[in-house]
């Protein structure tokens, strides 16, 4: 049995780069999230919009995932929003107390807006 | 080899190999259950996020050291007003009556990316209760209960 999806596609907008998630977060597949993601966050100054409007499913390890890379991207004076997350995703950052330590957009269009021109931290 | 058992009472059992790529197959059958057994779309969700976390603790934690890794067994049975998912594997126990639950936000700025799964599955299902008999099974039961329509 193939190993369910997560497809990855990174696109420069600007001076922001777009990383758009199609499948699922899960144990199966966050190290290729964290093999490409990490990277970019540890740029100085890198905004970056995680677009998770194809995301259909996020476990606990991705939340702590992308908390975590989140830090990271703060403590390199970037940013990272997370955008167009479907509302049971959400519902699961707020169980965590996550939805006040991270950035999120109802869309991908709008985060990329936030970002463009806007400083690093 | 994955297999699927159905009867006449309700009950499914699932046997899966206790590898993280069976993740996704897990949580179909155990969505589709959910939703025959009538829940609505929420909490079918959450059972799909506790049964989903329960057998990531299993395949990450009790099969840590496991080689090859046993399977993980799923027995789902639906009673009137409750559906029951008992997770069965044959790893390392869980100390589940130490378990301290962890404190939001404080886990997570801590450094913390991990720790977080038992925590979810208590907050998505009505009842959780562990059971261990070393050198045998673990058996860990998770319990929705369905309001009448």
């Amino acid at each position: 049995m193939p190993a369910p999806p997560l497809n990855i596609l990174t696109t420069q907008r600007g001076e922001v780069v777009v990383v758009k998630l199609d499948g699922i977060v899960d144990a199966s597949t966050i190290d290729a999230l964290r093999r490409i993601l990490e990277p970019l966050c540890l740029q100085p100054g890198a905004r970056i919009v995680v677009d998770g409007s194809l995301l259909s499913y996020i476990n606990s390890l991705g939340f702590g995932i992308f908390f975590k890379l989140s830090q990271v991207c703060r403590e390199q004076q970037g940013r990272l929003i997370l955008a167009g997350l479907q509302e049971k995703l959400l519902i699961v950052f707020k169980i965590l107390g996550l939805e006040k330590l991270l950035a999120f957009a109802p869309t991908c269009e709008e985060a990329v807006a936030t970002l463009s021109g806007s400083g690093g931290s | 080899m994955s297999s699927v058992v159905a009867d006449t009472r309700s009950n499914v059992q699932i046997r899966v190999p206790g590898e993280l790529r069976f993740l996704a197959l897990i949580r179909s059958v155990i969505t589709m259950l959910a939703r025959t057994a009538g829940f609505p779309d929420t909490d079918v969700d959450k059972i799909e996020l506790a049964v989903d976390e329960a057998c990531t603790n299993v395949m990450e934690h009790a099969y840590r050291t496991a080689c090859p890794k046993p399977a993980v067994e799923l027995e789902v049975r639906w009673e009137p007003g409750r559906f029951v998912v008992d997770i069965v594997d044959q790893g390392t126990p869980f100390d589940f009556s130490n378990y301290v639950p962890p404190k939001f936000p404080d886990h997570w700025l801590s450094g913390r990316t991990r720790g977080a799964g038992l925590f979810l599955i208590r907050s998505c299902m009505d009842e959780t209760e562990y059971e261990s008999e070393p050198g045998r099974a673990n058996r860990l039961r998770l319990v929705k209960l369905l309001q009448p329509a």
